[in-house]
Parts: C-alpha cells; structure tokens; sequence
C-alpha cells in the first residue's frame, strides 16, 4: 500500500522540559467527567447491598414501608432531641449494616449544608421570622415598614430561627440517610419490584427499570467519548467549542438514543412483548421480616411519643 | 537506548475495587509492532488507555521517551501537546471516537488542532481518503456509515496527525475478511514507514500476520510472558491456559470430535482425542 508522502516523515525527538503553564479545563468538560462517576456509584451501592448485613437480610417491601413511615416521622417531629436520637438510630443501623460510612455521610452532610444550612440561612435573623435576638448584628436608628416587612431596629439571630435551621438542618439530614440506607441495602432490580406494595403500576415500574438501565449505557458512552475527545486534544479548549461538542454530541445521543429505543422495541416484540407487563407474585415474607416490622413499629411509636 | 514506551508495576482498579492490572511490566520499542493480547477481561484496553494517558494507575509508572505519563505532566501544556501529537489512539467503538459532522470535519480536526494551514490539513484529508477508500464520501455524516467504513474514518482521522505510534483497540473487531485485510496491509505499510503500532486484541491471526512482538495478559491480570508472535503462538499450553484456545466438540460428517480449537493459525484434529 502506498503511503502519502507526509505519512513518511517522523520527527523523533525527546520531550521537552515541562513548561510549567497548566492546560485549563473548561466547566463542562469537569462536568461530563462527574456525570461519568454514576457508574462507579452505582456499583458501590450494588456491591454494599450485597454484604451480610442487618437490613441487608430484610425484604426489600419491609424496608420501602420502613422508609415510607420513618420520612412521615421525621417530618412530624418538631423537637431536636427526637431528631438526634433518630440520626443516631441511622448510624446505628448503617453499622449494622456494615455500609461505608465515610462517602455516604459525605453525601448527607452536603445535602443537609446545602439545604438545610445554606439556602434557609437568612431565616435565622430577625428580618423573615420573629423572635427573641440572642446575637445583634446590625442596629439601626429606628425600625422600618415596608409593605408586607417589617425591619425591626435591631438586626440579629434569633433563638427561634437557630432552632428552626437546626430542625430543618436535622430532618434533611435524617430523611437523606433514610433514603440512602435503603439505596444501599436493597439492590435496585429489587427495590423497583417492591414499589409494587406502594400500588405503583407495572408498566411504570417497567419504564422505570429500562430508563435506570439505559442511564448507565448513556453513562459509559459518555465516557468513552470524553475519552475518545480527550485523546485527540493537543491543549486548553475554549468553553464555547466545548459547549458546541457538547451540543452535537446531543444530537449524535438522540439519533443514537432512538436507533436503541426501536432495537430495544424489537427485542420485546421477539420475547413475546404484547404491550402488556406481566406481574410478579410476592414470596411470602419471612419471620425475620415479621420480625423486623415489629421491631420498627414498636421504634416508631417510641419516637413518636417522644 | 530509552524505550518509547516503558511501563513499570502498573496496578489499575475499576471503582477502587475490580482489579484490570495487577503489575503489568513491559516495554515497547521505537518502531516495534507490539500486541497486547489476552482474554476479554484481562485488561488489555485498561492498559492501552493507560499508555495513552486517558487513564492513570493506581500505582506504578507509564513513561514515553523517557518522560513520565501521569494527571500531573499531562496538565503541563507543553508535555500534552507533545504527547498528543505523536501518539494516535483508535477506540474499539467508532461511534465515541468520531465526533464531528462529517467525514471529512473528521479527518480535518487532528491537523487544525497542530496548527497545520487548512490547505495543507484538507490535502492530508484527501490523500488519507484515497488510502482509506472513502473519497467518495466526503460530505458524509459519519453516523451514516456502515462498521467498517467508520472504523476506516477512525483510523483515517489519527492518520492526519501523522503520530508517531498508533495505539489500536481491537482494530478488526466485527469487521468483514476485506476490511480486516485492508487493516493488515495497512498497519504493515504504516509499520514499514516507521510508525509504531501497539495494538490489543485477541484476533490471533492479526498478531501472527503481523509478527508482532507480543505480551500475553493472564486472567489473574498479570503479563503472562512476552516474546515473539511465532513462539507464543506455538505454545498450545499457554494458549489454552490464558484463556486463547479452547477444547470444544465438532462435528465433522457423522462423527464427533474434541480437539483444541482456535479460529487463527491451526485447526487439526489428535487421533488420541478423537471420540465417535
């Protein structure tokens, strides 16, 4: 095969010595790198429902009826020391449970700060909710109306406010580690198969199943193409190039995205997919299920009379 | 002399968890033909993404020229484009690889990012058009090709950045007996003008028509043993333990055999195997 002549010509030559000037990477490309991380995630979760653990050996419909009525328990409880034995009841169980603690209070701490401490933070002074002023920030000449507000002459954090983020701050952080102490002891197949005892429809159930799934396809296509962009670049990409491979990278998923949805179609219709969903019979629940349910309602009304 | 590429103790986890590399060693020489082989799972493409700086390992070091490859020399502008411009990488799935709208965007991209004049870039385009046989589909969007003709467009869009070694995953993987043969003959004639060629597959017959130095990953994640192309492919045992071969039964007529079976250079039957 004859070769054009400039496929010919190889410059051998050291490396040069490193210059020192850093290659910058723009928003978007850290951000399709993080979105390629829900692989990983999700293996860490299926991986940790699979240890010998205390909620690990429970049916995954005990555990989704626990997590049902331990949210509506959070939410009612208005008090901090009910909430403080609750988040320690969590720690509790996810050591029995034998689940890394570290990433996953990484996660709930983070959506407690921001929620729960960042975006309600103003409700701690004066200015949005009465109450008595423990520590004066501002003091003004005189107090002001203004339509509906009212700017009182001292500006401060008030004990009420403390208390409310606090409270907030707690039953975010409590509903959070509900959630992922059910994520990640229940493999998520079976978690959807549960969500039937909630009355969920099948159908649904199915679409929910298929688009889980193709989530991690879309996942590790998308990694691969950072991959496959990130061999071919010789330095720093503006943002705007970026964000228009982005764009056509878009239009490359949905033509690809439809292409699957009709093999996908096929490969139904050939198993003997008849447009309807065909249900699962429940195994009957152990004693230990039982055991667990017990266990959990004499907790919850424990707490509740707390 | 420095090899091109040197790999020492390289360890890699997926998750932190799932080994692909558990102290891989080797090195490649300047102009070598080099095939990483083994079954799938033993981590020949974690180690050509590894070669490739798409990925780091765990521990152990990837040097090219002599320099380190690693997150922190790869920031450094200057060692990136170094690297990027003389080393090519071909993926498995064309489909990832090719990104722009049209056959010959692709072929256009590599070059305009090495500041090559546009002028010069679309005359490298078109004369790699001719070696790859698509002139005729140059307005083409790429996801309108057939499988073959992408990975001919994919190979064709590192060709144009003229690299100094090309890193082919699984290049004739699901590709009809004329494309695979227009690889062949091409990663010769590429070979023969200098380049480099360091692929991972475990399509045999590439590696024995290649004679290629090769590196035999085990399933323990382990190079097994490396050499040449004709005494690793000799060796039956090694072969079959690394998971190459395979002892199957066949029917031929009326009878049944079992013998040891691999789709590349021999398939013969042991009279002390034959059952009927």
């Amino acid at each position: 095969m004859d070769l054009p002549p400039f496929l010919n010509q190889n410059a051998h030559r050291p490396p040069p010595p490193l210059s020192g000037l850093a290659v910058r990477t723009p928003f978007l490309e850290r951000g399709i790198h993080h979105l390629a991380r829900i692989t990983r995630e999700s293996y860490l979760q299926w991986e940790s429902s699979r240890r010998d653990g205390l909620l690990q050996r429970v049916d995954p419909r005990v555990k989704l009826l626990l997590l049902a009525s331990f949210l509506v328990l959070v939410s009612l409880k208005r008090m901090l020391a009910p909430q403080l034995g609750i988040a320690l009841l969590i720690l509790l169980l996810f050591l029995g449970s034998r689940v890394d603690l570290a990433p996953l209070y990484r996660r709930i701490l983070g959506a407690a700060f921001l929620f729960g401490v960042l975006v309600p933070l103003p409700s701690v002074l004066n200015l949005f909710t009465g109450g008595e002023p423990i520590l004066p920030l501002l003091h003004l000449r005189r107090d002001y109306h203004l339509w509906l507000y009212h700017i009182p002459q001292t500006i401060g954090i008030t004990r009420e406010g403390l208390h409310g983020l606090a409270l907030l701050t707690l039953r975010i952080a409590n509903s959070v580690s509900f959630s992922l102490l059910v994520l990640h002891t229940t493999g998520f197949p079976e978690l959807l198969k549960a969500l039937r005892v909630l009355r969920v429809p099948e159908s649904f159930i199915a679409v929910i199943a298929l688009a889980y799934k193709y989530v991690f396809i879309f996942a590790r296509t998308l990694e691969e193409m950072h991959l496959a962009k990130k061999s071919r670049l010789l330095g720093s990409l503006d943002a705007a190039r970026t964000r228009g491979w982005a764009a056509e990278r878009m239009a490359f998923f949905f033509h690809k995205t439809q292409g699957r949805c009709d093999e996908i179609f096929k490969a139904m219709r050939s198993r003997g997919f008849e447009h309807q969903v065909p249900g699962y019979t429940f195994r009957k629940l152990k004693s230990a299920d039982w055991g667990a349910v017990l266990t959990a309602a004499t907790v919850w009304l424990l707490f509740f009379y707390w | 002399m420095v090899p091109l590429f040197s790999v020492e103790q390289v360890h890699y986890d997926y998750f932190g968890k799932i080994p692909a590399l558990a102290g891989a060693d080797l090195a490649i020489g300047a102009g070598e033909r080099f095939a990483i082989i083994g079954a799938n799972g033993s981590g020949k493409s974690t180690l050509l993404q590894l070669l490739d700086g798409l990925i780091f390992p765990r521990s152990g070091t990837i040097r090219f020229h002599g320099r380190e490859v690693s997150e922190r020399t790869l920031r450094d502008a200057g060692f990136l484009r170094y690297f990027r411009e003389r080393v090519g990488y071909v993926f498995q799935d064309s489909d990832v690889q090719l990104f722009c709208p049209t056959v010959l965007d692709e072929l256009m991209y590599g070059p305009l990012q090495l500041a090559i004049s546009e002028a010069e870039a679309l005359d490298r385009a078109h004369e790699v058009l001719q070696i790859i046989g698509l002139e005729h589909h140059t307005d083409r969007p790429t996801y309108m090709l057939s499988g073959g003709e992408k990975k001919r467009v994919a190979i064709g869009s590192i060709l144009t950045m003229n690299p100094e070694v090309l890193l082919l995953d699984e290049p004739t993987n699901g590709l009809d007996p004329r494309s695979a043969a227009f690889f062949i003959d091409l990663l010769h004639s590429l070979n023969a003008a200098g380049k480099t060629i360091v692929v991972a597959t475990h399509d045999l017959t590439l590696v024995a028509d290649l004679e290629m130095t090769v590196a035999l990953l085990s399933e323990e994640h382990r190079v097994e043993k490396i050499g040449l192309a004709a005494d690793i492919l000799a060796d039956e045992e090694l072969l079959l333990r690394t998971n190459l071969i395979h002892e199957h039964l066949h029917r031929h007529g009326e009878s049944l055999h079992r013998h040891r079976h691999g789709h590349f250079l021999f398939h013969r039957h042991e009279p002390e195997t034959r059952e009927e």
